[in-house]
């Protein structure tokens, strides 16, 4: 009897993911990316970073349980004055070498609305950077496009391309909060680019 | 030496207005930011997602190009060559002309 309840139970939690496909997000043609602003009084801040991976189960019948983990390579952070860059990377910011990862972790979607291909939704997750997780709700929008990596990768398969700009405080992380405010901004927008794959084989 | 300090003034004063006249071009020619300098620029291009096949949508890609581009470093450098030479010159002046009014008496 125990035994036959367990299996129910896996075979329920089966059966969230079984009509749901997997989408890699390292992207071979390297163009998935994130790009930051910080716009302080006396200094304004562009920058980008292109190690994105990670994976997303989502399934076009069922978009309110897509769930996944996006992650990005905090040494990947890019901006154009080197010596910002060290500071970015060194231990009083980002510490890349004791934190290498930045994770967004998808529970679910929510409020979506379908319009044409895409699929726009609030992802509600987690957040963690440099060690702090802070529980997020970002506007999103997905765009499915079944069968049509075969065009852009080579490969037979579905393709899922998400897009999302937000604001994150550099505060609620513990990025020296209230420190530098004239140059560093407390408030950074970011903009997500990011495709990932699903080959059928 | 009235006569070589006071060609140092001018020269240190020509010098002071070249140094600051170059300072901001060159801040102005590239593009006056409030920024320090940097030796890659971000360009964003639109992707489509598909090639071919624009009405899918586009897909930002970044790329950095190597370049160097001068910031407020070079206006802070102007301004204080400016400063440099415009001491020297009227240094130069006081000296020359209290060793003038020293002959003259």
């Amino acid at each position: 009897m125990k035994i036959s309840i367990l299996a129910l139970f896996l075979l329920s939690g089966l059966a969230v993911f079984a009509g749901a496909t997997k989408f890699d997000f390292k992207d071979p043609k390297n163009i998935n990316n994130i790009i930051f602003q910080m716009d302080a009084p006396l200094e304004s801040i562009n920058g980008s970073g292109d190690e994105i991976t990670g994976t997303v189960h989502f399934d076009p019948n069922a978009p309110s349980a897509t769930k996944g983990t996006i992650l990005l390579n905090s040494a990947s952070l890019h901006v154009g004055n080197p010596v910002l860059k060290e500071h970015i990377h060194g231990p009083d910011w980002m510490n890349v070498k004791k934190h290498p990862t930045i994770t967004f972790k998808l529970s679910k979607l929510e409020n979506i609305r379908k319009k044409g291909l895409d699929f726009f939704a609030d992802a509600k997750g987690k957040m963690t950077i440099r060690n702090v997780t802070i529980e997020m709700n970002i506007p999103i929008r997905l765009t499915y496009l079944k069968g049509l990596l075969e065009k852009r990768n080579r490969v037979p398969g579905d393709l899922l391309v998400i897009r999302s700009k937000f604001v994150i405080k550099r505060d609620d992380f513990g990025i020296r909060a209230g420190e530098k405010l004239e140059k560093v901004a407390n408030e950074i927008e970011i903009s997500l680019n990011v495709a990932g794959a699903a080959p059928t084989n | 030496m009235i006569l070589f300090l006071r060609a140092l003034g001018i020269i240190s004063a020509l010098s002071a207005l070249a140094g600051l006249s170059l300072g901001i071009i060159i801040w102005n020619q590239h593009g006056a930011r409030h920024g320090f300098w940097e030796t890659s620029v971000q360009t964003t291009r639109e992707i489509p997602i598909i090639e071919g096949m624009p009405e899918l949508g586009f897909q930002q890609q970044v790329v950095w190009e190597d370049k160097l581009v001068f910031g407020i470093e070079t206006l802070i450098s102007g301004i204080i060559i400016f400063i440099v030479f415009m001491s020297i010159c009227i240094v130069s002046f006081l000296i020359s002309s209290k060793l003038s009014k020293k002959i003259v008496e």
